[in-house]
């Protein structure tokens, strides 16, 4: 079943591993570029965009950075989840191995899940890479791309989570609607309610435990104001984001095996 | 009405499908004895992919219920049924090989040797992606799964629609070999009535989404009888449970639910060949009333 559903992931998982394998790439790249500049001027630490604004290359490596973190987590949600379930109802070998003696809750959660685990892999590091690497350098041009950091939060768990709740519509639409197309411009219009559906869920029910749990509230403690915040404020929901996802994916593999051996007795 | 047989194959009941406002199927009743060679027989559209679907689980019908073997229809059941559906569909970026192997590891009681030796006998190269075989040869390559399963009811869409004559008869040697070896029951839809001749036993004949016809070939062929005379004697049907009437320059040919015509009149009767009593109730409009299902 897992050699099924991975041999049939197979070029998902190539192109999604390679996109985020580029983004990942660029991201470091691009903050070395601002990083250099920043070496040049003298100000290798400077944080405050009043004082280091970036300019020419390292301001198009900001930009990139911020289009990689808005673009990226969504676009390996679309490349993992469109096909999953679409292009099977459409070549109707749904109909095949729905057929065959192994429960149907197991061929499509291990199918789900792969893609889940692939996804937030792939979107984990493009995550980690602009968090850790790339967020010094963009909180540089805060308000020049303030629009697209409205789009990913600088909080990699929001971008792990967007690529998920992608990955999750999509299988869901595809199985509905069966159609590959429908799917895919479904998915890309319905998309953005539902993670920001989702985030809003989320922040409500895990932001204020993670400020119980020693995370950082900008508007409480004394670092309020600065420039810094754009960069922690959303960690600790990134942090317990990751753990949940991480603890469903784990779930939904042991679910996976659980639904398999109960339906096969 | 409807016999019901405790131990059928498949027993639907009542059994209705929509899709959207587009009614596929409607009251669908019948039975299917174990080891019988059944063919559903319609027209395109007459909803017999429907049907097979349902039976397979699926498509979970709107109304009614259909058991396998006694269960419902659904995942119990599914490894004593091999199904091979309309196009044969297989992943298309495997091999012959590698569909033989995921065949074994999605059906725990699979038969390897026996589909390989299916397939050998093809000849199908066993290292060429299914996507590039021909269609009899993915169909001969389905089949060969689905009776690697050792099933005890196949159920096949179409399954010679898109084979050449001698991959068809190749193709249904090997199905009568399974017939002759495990007793399985197989039903097969079709809208070639010439793919029913020597094969099937039992037919069940879909139109509009309604079953107008279930019964066992012989006992149905022996029940009815073909009149043709001139349409001024077609007063000779009254009374008669007439099934379809053609007029055809002054004179007419009726099929009639009868085993014994009346004897008067210039009207001639014989007895229909299976493909005179297929057409005459694919191409009538009205439901048979009676809808009978014979032990095999």
């Amino acid at each position: 079943m897992t050699w099924l559903a991975l041999r049939l992931l197979r070029p998902y998982l190539i192109v999604a591993g390679s996109v985020a394998a580029a983004a990942t790439a660029y991201v470091l790249h691009a903050a070395g570029v601002v990083q250099r500049q920043l070496d040049r001027a003298g100000v290798p630490d400077c944080r405050d965009p009043n004082e280091c604004y970036p300019s020419g290359g390292a301001l198009n490596a900001v930009l990139g950075m911020e289009l990689v973190a808005a673009f990226v987590p969504p676009l390996l949600g679309l490349i993992l989840g469109v096909a999953l379930f679409a292009r099977e109802r459409e070549e109707d070998t749904i109909a095949f191995v729905l057929t065959q003696s192994v429960p149907r809750e197991r061929w499509v959660l291990t199918k789900l899940g792969w893609a889940l685990a692939a996804g937030a892999a792939c979107a984990a590091c493009v995550a980690t890479a602009h968090r850790l690497a790339g967020i010094r350098y963009t909180v540089l041009a805060n308000d020049t791309y303030e629009l697209l950091q409205l789009l990913h939060f600088n909080n990699a768990g929001y971008m792990v989570g967007q690529t998920v709740v992608l990955i999750a519509l999509a299988a869901v639409l595809g199985l509905v609607t069966g159609r590959t197309l429908p799917t895919l411009v479904l998915t890309v219009i319905g998309g953005p309610f539902v993670v920001m559906a989702g985030g809003g869920v989320a922040v409500l029910l895990f932001y204020p435990l993670g400020v119980l749990t020693g995370g950082t509230d900008p508007a409480a403690d004394g670092t309020a104001g600065t420039f810094a915040d754009d960069m922690t404020a959303m960690d600790p929901f990134a942090y317990l984001a990751g753990a949940v996802l991480g603890a469903g994916a784990v779930a939904l593999a042991l679910l996976a095996r659980r639904a398999g051996s109960r339906a096969s007795r | 009405m409807p016999a019901e047989i405790p131990s059928a194959a498949v027993a639907a009941e009542g059994v209705g499908h929509r899709f959207g406002d587009v009614p596929a199927l409607r009251d669908c009743t019948f039975a299917v004895p174990p080891g019988a060679v059944v063919a559903l027989l319609g027209r395109n559209g007459a909803g017999k992919t429907t049907l097979l679907r349902a039976v397979v689980g699926l498509l979970r019908p709107y109304r009614g219920r259909i058991r396998v073997f006694g269960e419902p229809a659904g995942a119990g059941v599914l490894p004593r049924i091999g199904y091979v559906a309309q196009q044969a569909p297989l992943y298309r970026m495997l091999t012959v090989e590698q569909t033989l192997r995921l065949g074994a590891r999605l059906n725990p009681h699979f038969d390897a040797g026996y589909a390989r030796r299916l397939v050998d006998a093809g000849p199908l190269p066993v290292t060429a992606r299914v996507g590039a075989l021909a269609a009899g040869q993915r169909a001969r390559l389905a089949l060969a799964v689905a009776l690697g399963k050792r099933p005890d009811l196949l159920v096949l869409d179409e399954p010679l629609a898109s084979l050449d004559p001698v991959a068809r008869t190749e193709f249904v040697g090997a199905l009568m070999a399974e017939v002759a070896d495990r007793g399985t029951t197989v039903l097969m839809s079709t809208h070639v009535v010439a793919d029913v001749q020597d094969v099937c036993d039992h037919v069940v004949v879909l139109g509009g989404g309604q079953v107008r016809l279930a019964a066992e070939v012989e006992p149905a062929l022996a029940a009815h009888r073909l009149a043709v005379g001139a349409e001024r004697d077609l007063g000779a049907l009254d009374g008669l449970e007439t099934i379809e009437v053609r007029r055809d320059g002054g004179e007419f040919t009726a099929l009639v639910a009868t085993a014994a015509p009346p004897d008067a009149g210039t009207v001639t009767w014989h007895r229909p060949t299976l493909e005179e009593l297929l057409l005459g109730y694919l191409r009538t409009g009205a439901p048979h009333p009676s809808v009978e299902v014979s032990l095999a």
